[in-house]
């Protein structure tokens, strides 16, 4: 229970110290999140080719990736709450008007590596960018 | 008019005071992430989680689940996603961020609230994943986004249970 601590015995407590079973399961997570960043490394490096827009599972449109110096394009999707408008550029691809409430997916950015995705949760938008590693059919699997 | 063996002891009744004025700061924190500045979908640095564990020394399994609970709905009421699947996902990482801290506390296996922090933060990021793939998206390249997300948890994790540590011991809560 609580007791009544004045400031200066606050003050005066060490600061609380990790233990080494804590510094252990640190090091296993980033070992885990390391081998984690080389898979997805290994199955999207390349450059971009191909954005893949999909409404829940289902595949909406799969475009070329924009080459340099090509006209940017819009992209109308029907989502579950309303319709979202994706542009597709030299630069890279971003959400540049949705329905949710947050905006997080617009605010997300230019996305212009293979493997980049937007995701809008509330209308269910997913958008990704395929590259030309050789894992192009395991990720046409993941897709599906 | 209830009889006086009927009626909560005095010690109940802190306890209750104590897991409300908890709940408050925990809804509060929750609500006070929402509007930071965000670093990336679904990513949040977890304050309120600080709390959880406070409860969880303080007050013990039971209260740490029920304020998990409590705050993600309170949280929900207030920020109009209550009966959205946005709520879902916070209730279900939060109830697996509070049985990874309640398993880890009741039985010790040499971790300080610290690793128990790191732990739950982890379990909480990772179920967020899979319950955005199985319920909403159904797109498993999701996955592909979790590596940066979890090196972010594990940062806010070691964080929050260092701050939980400290706000332990400074009240002199429990010798650590």
């Amino acid at each position: 229970m609580l007791s009544e601590p004045s400031v200066v015995n606050i003050l005066n407590q060490p600061f609380p110290h990790s233990t080494p079973t804590d510094r252990g399961l640190l090091l296993l997570v980033l070992l885990a999140i390391g081998a984690g960043f080389w898979w997805v490394h290994l199955q999207l490096h390349g450059l971009p080719q191909q954005v893949r827009i999909f409404h829940g599972n289902q595949l909406v449109g799969s475009y070329p990736y924009p080459a340099p110096g090509s006209t940017p394009k819009r992209i109308r999707v029907q989502g579950d709450i309303g319709e979202a408008v994706i542009s597709l550029s030299a630069d890279g691809v971003r959400m540049v008007d949705a329905p949710c409430r947050g905006k997080q997916c617009i605010r997300s950015g230019l996305h212009h590596h293979s493997g980049d995705m937007i995701v809008c949760l509330p209308n269910r938008i997913s958008v990704l960018v395929v590259g030309d590693s050789g894992s192009q059919a395991h990720l046409d699997a993941l897709s599906q | 008019m209830p009889s006086a063996s009927n009626s909560p002891s005095l010690q109940q009744l802190k306890r209750q005071y104590q897991w409300l004025a908890l709940l408050a700061l925990a809804a509060a924190l929750h609500l006070f992430e929402s509007l930071l500045p965000s670093l990336g979908p679904w990513f949040k640095p977890g304050l309120a989680n600080i709390v959880t564990l406070i409860t969880l020394v303080l007050l013990g399994s039971r209260a740490a689940f029920a304020l998990a609970l409590a705050r993600v709905v309170i949280g929900g009421f207030f920020l109009g996603t209550l009966f959205t699947p946005t709520l879902l996902i916070s209730a279900c990482s939060a109830l697996v961020a509070a049985t990874i801290m309640v398993v880890l506390w009741r039985f010790p296996c040499g971790l300080s609230l610290i690793g128990i922090s790191l732990a739950a933060a982890i379990g909480h990021m990772v179920t967020q994943f899979v319950v955005v793939e199985r319920v909403i998206i159904h797109q498993p390249a999701l996955f592909y986004l979790l590596p940066p997300l979890l090196l972010l948890a594990t940062v806010t994790g070691w964080i929050n249970g260092a701050i939980a540590s400290a706000i332990v011991t400074r009240v002199g809560l429990r010798p650590w």
